[in-house]
């Protein structure tokens, strides 16, 4: 009898097991040049210069966020779990009343000019995205939240301190008089004359007033007030003696900043009352940490907001600017010294070179990726799909989107006065259920979509932190019909119906289908397609003005956490302009629950609120909820280790060549 | 000549000063505000005032036009609202580019087009003749960017599957870049200029001093190209001088679809698309002037080929 110790099974097991883990890492091959189509260039690679999700998936590779979201999904349960992990913060805790976040940076991080990465340049990067002088598309993600202190941006600027005019930098815009009362001064009133314009050589001037300097702070923390260098020009003392003793910039406020740098590699954010999305806003791509060196040159060389690093960006992260033809190609390098080493502690990124090209025509960038000029392409056109399953070379890649395809339904009670104030249909929630009711969502994902999306059962995709199943509307003329009755509505419903052309995958065929299958329930709709800078004009109307009562859009909830996607969206504190929810829905019910949500900092509790917001939306059905786009991305086969997020980017750091 | 080209030039002055009134009041009568592209769709009402008034866009339109003009004088085509880079350099370099494709196209155009048209017009009716006169009507009728994702489906994609080798498909470097958008952009122009030379050609060869010609015994390849073609040409080029318009009109869609860092992209997308006035302002000012240019050098020509025709 032979016997076969137990140990030497377990020894073979794992010379198997780990021969099999060998044969996986030594799989990736260094070197080489990767190339990625997309429709668009990049915008600007400074955190503060773009919106477009095709940019953030360039500047993730250059400029990185404190944290990232990991979404996984349960190959076996198909649970999907998102979680924050750490990116330049190493850890991270939150203070027992949940008001302040304390980060600690990872050690040994280096920016692509050399310096370190340390707490300053967490510090001025996070308060240059909050500037509202510097209006970064994004600053809502921190701005509103955190605290800011314009002062804290712009010690060193005062001129003249002992002269009648003092020159500080605390901006007001609010296109009313701004004065400050100064300390230590307590009589001491300054008129302030505010600029806007980047190039600091364009004044406007405000009327002297007086408001105080809490009201100034709490205007610039609102993000009302547009630009934070101000000329405070004229100032005065109690005594009336005209002489201003010199007044440091941070004794402007008596505020204190919410970025904190406690030491070298500790930073820490303070919010006013806990913010329970917090650490997930920080996973934003905008939200990236530029060197300290390179933001204080940009910004000697143009106050507040700095210029150059538009195109020469110092991130830290895998991949540096080599060369930026534009309407061309974007060449990246990699950067030698990132921090970042895969399972077997080899050097990441493996490529030497990531290229973005800009192929503005969809079937001329599959016709690359086919021939292999390109070897990942992203936004292929669904009706390509059968045909380029069927190349042996190229892979698809199918990962969901966070962006949300909706109609939304302007709710308010009246229709605007130029339009005679007639009572708005609308209004009547029973008239929204039965749009829902009457659009068939399967058919248009099927025929119109090649099947390339998924019908909405929430506001959100089950992606998104706090996602809770409550739909679909089931498509029902019959049903469609009643509600329309009860409402009492007149038939034909004449509505208006504005879509954007050209914004979403075939945004314009989607309206049609919509206007069509509401046609036959005895809904006319007029359908008026806009190009999408019109659009936005449009339906960014405060809502006395507003024209639109159906509006297609999209939304991406790109920090994966619902209170982004559910308050811009439904709060009743976000009309426009400006903010998002433009319906101008209002429900006391959902606003507090939104509210709860973002106050409360346990996760179990924050879903339970969410599940609730999300029953109560899909009951009022402020939108005509359609579909959450599929992006389908081709891939050559000798790529490997492409990731592509939920949030539209695709990511090359673990990416090799084969 | 010289007092010819005095007159002519001071004539473009107005129909300059026309179209940069066109334009100028076409790109602000669009739906549509630069003012929310740069703040961002989260901008405040009062943000959104504070940045058309530093940018100037709160005055009144005659205001901002005079102000444009006054740059112009200048050389001066402003800065570009979203970048705030200098519109001039930006516009030149892409328009350099454009005028590459365009010229390329104009050399495809033309080579096909006479050599086609005066083909046909030997020997009309015949077979060759309908083949070509057929590939006219078919040139002119293809829609560009259809045609160009053909030629890029059969050149650049199969052959490269076939043979291991295929022009570009798309971007701008070696002159094989130039190949495909080139015959894309090319064609209508070569289709018209085929039927213009076939008609006059078929106009000249019934002279009698081509007859003539015959007569002496000049060898038929003389009588063609020294006799006939050369007095055929003055109808071709003024076809030649308005084509020159279309081309550069075209490169838009041709540019497009060839991922070509033109002129015409830049107008659409970081003109048009952001609203970003200075630019489309001075692409097209610059692809007017372009225009009227050529349309001048073409008079001038004309001239050199018919010395009958003086310019007094």
């Amino acid at each position: 009898m032979t016997v076969t110790h137990p140990w030497i099974l377990c020894f073979i097991a794992g010379v198997v097991a780990l021969a099999g883990m060998a044969a996986d890492i030594y799989a990736q091959q260094p070197g080489g040049r990767l190339v990625i189509a997309q429709g668009t260039d990049a915008e600007s690679l400074d955190p503060i210069a773009f919106t477009a999700s095709p940019t953030a998936a360039i500047t993730e590779h250059i400029t990185e966020t404190l944290v990232r979201m990991e979404i996984a999904e349960d190959a076996t349960t198909g649970e999907i779990k998102t979680e924050v992990r750490g990116r330049l913060a190493e850890s991270w805790s939150f203070s027992s009343d949940g008001t302040a976040l304390t980060l600690r940076l990872r050690p040994g991080v280096k920016f692509h000019d050399g310096t370190d990465l340390d707490a300053e340049a967490v510090k001025l990067s996070l308060e240059r995205i909050m500037n509202p002088a510097c209006a970064a598309p994004f600053r809502a993600v921190l701005l509103g939240r955190i605290p800011y202190s314009p002062a804290a941006l712009t010690t060193g600027d005062v001129a003249n301190k002992n002269a009648l005019i003092w020159t500080a930098k605390l901006i007001g815009a609010d296109g009313n008089a701004i004065a400050v009362a100064l300390k230590p001064g307590p009589a001491l009133k300054v008129a302030v004359t505010g600029m806007v314009h980047r190039d600091p050589t364009v004044t406007v001037e405000f009327a002297a007033g007086t408001t105080t300097a809490a009201e100034v702070m709490q205007a610039v923390n609102d993000d009302k007030v547009a630009s934070t260098v101000l000329t405070v020009a004229h100032a005065k003392d109690s005594d009336g003696s005209g002489r201003v003793d010199a007044v440091a910039p941070t004794k402007l406020s008596g505020y204190k900043s919410g970025v904190e740098a406690v030491d070298a590699a500790t930073v820490r954010l303070t919010v006013p009352t806990p913010f329970a999305p917090l650490l997930a806003h920080l996973t934003h791509s905008a939200i990236g940490i530029t060197s300290a060196k390179r933001l204080r040159e940009a910004i000697t060389a143009l106050p507040p907001c700095g210029r150059g690093l538009e195109d020469k960006p110092a991130g830290t992260g895998p991949f540096m600017v080599k060369e930026w033809k534009k309407l061309e190609r974007l060449v990246l390098a990699k950067n030698p010294q990132y921090w970042d080493k895969d399972q077997a502690g080899r050097p990441l990124p493996y490529l030497d070179e990531l290229e973005w090209r800009v192929i503005p025509d969809d079937a001329a960038r599959m016709i690359e990726l086919e021939r292999g000029t390109v070897q990942v392409a992203v936004r292929v056109p669904p009706l390509d799909v059968p045909r380029l399953q069927r190349d042996p070379n190229i892979g698809l890649d199918f990962t969901t989107s966070v962006r949300t395809i909706f109609i939304g339904l302007n709710a308010r009670e009246r229709a605007p006065d130029k339009e005679g104030g007639a009572p708005n249909p609308l209004a009547d929630k029973r008239v929204r259920q039965a749009l829902n009711h009457c659009v068939d969502k399967e058919a248009i994902v099927k025929t119109i979509l090649g099947g390339q999306a998924r019908v909405s059962d929430a506001p959100i995709v089950p992606q998104v932190f706090g996602y809770s199943k409550v739909g679909p509307y089931p498509f029902d003329a019959t049903k469609a019909a009643d509600l329309l009755r009860e409402a009492g509505a007149k038939t034909p419903l004449k509505l208006k119906f504005h879509t954007p052309r050209g914004r979403y995958v075939r945004d314009v065929q989607v309206a049609q289908a919509v206007q069509a299958m509401l046609g036959t329930c005895g809904v006319e709709v007029e359908l008026t397609p806009l190009e999408f800078v019109a659009y936005l004009a449009l339906i960014n109307k405060p809502a006395s003005e507003a024209e639109h009562q159906m509006y297609l859009l999209g939304w991406g909830t790109v920090t994966v956490d619902a209170d982004y996607g559910l308050y811009s969206l439904f709060h009743s504190s976000q009309w426009p302009p400006g903010p998002f929810n433009r319906g101008y829905y209002k429900s006391d019910a959902v606003d507090q629950r939104l509210d709860e949500a973002r106050a409360s900092a346990d996760p179990d509790a924050r879903k339970k609120l969410y599940a609730e917001a999300q029953q109560l939306i899909w009951d009022d059905a402020p939108w005509l909820f359609l579909h959450s786009e599929s992006q389908i991305t081709g891939i050559r086969k000798a790529v490997k280790g492409m990731q592509v997020h939920v949030t539209e980017r695709v990511i090359a750091w673990n990416a090799w060549i084969e | 000549m010289v007092g010819y080209l005095v007159r002519r030039l001071l004539l473009a002055i107005p129909t300059l000063l026309g179209v940069t009134f066109l334009i100028f009041a076409v790109v602000r009568l669009q739906p549509g505000d630069p003012a929310l592209v740069i703040a961002g769709e989260a901008a405040t009402k009062e943000q959104l005032e504070s940045i058309r008034r530093a940018l100037g866009l709160d005055r009144p339109f005659w205001t901002q036009y005079l102000i444009f003009m006054e740059g112009l004088m200048r050389g001066d085509l402003g800065r570009s609202i979203k970048t705030n880079e200098p519109v001039a350099p930006k516009v030149l370099q892409r328009f350099g580019q454009t005028i590459e494709l365009t010229l390329a196209a104009m050399l495809v155009a033309t080579t096909i087009g006479l050599l086609a048209g005066v083909l046909s017009a030997m020997r009309p009716y015949s077979w060759v003749d309908g083949l070509s006169m057929f590939g006219a009507l078919f040139g002119v009728s293809i829609p560009v960017f259809w045609q160009g994702l053909m030629l890029m489906w059969v050149f650049a994609l199969l052959l490269h599957q076939w043979t291991g080798w295929g022009l570009p498909a798309t971007g701008r470097g070696t002159l094989w870049h130039l190949v495909l958008p080139a015959i894309a952009l090319g064609t209508s122009s070569a289709a018209i200029l085929a039927r213009m030379t076939r008609a006059t050609m078929l106009e000249v060869l019934h002279q009698e001093y081509i007859t003539t010609a015959r007569a002496k015994g000049v060898s038929e390849r003389a009588v063609v190209y020294k006799h006939a073609l050369k007095n055929a040409l003055i109808p071709v080029l003024t076809v030649f001088g308005l084509q020159f318009g279309a081309l550069l009109s075209g490169a838009v869609l041709t540019e497009t679809v060839f991922a070509w860092p033109g002129v015409g992209r830049l107008i659409v997308e970081e003109g048009i698309l952001p609203r970003d006035y200075p630019i489309v302002q001075g692409a097209i000012l610059v692809v007017a002037v372009a225009f009227v240019m050529v349309n001048l050098l073409v008079d001038l020509l004309y001239g050199y080929i018919d010395p009958r025709i003086r310019y007094d």
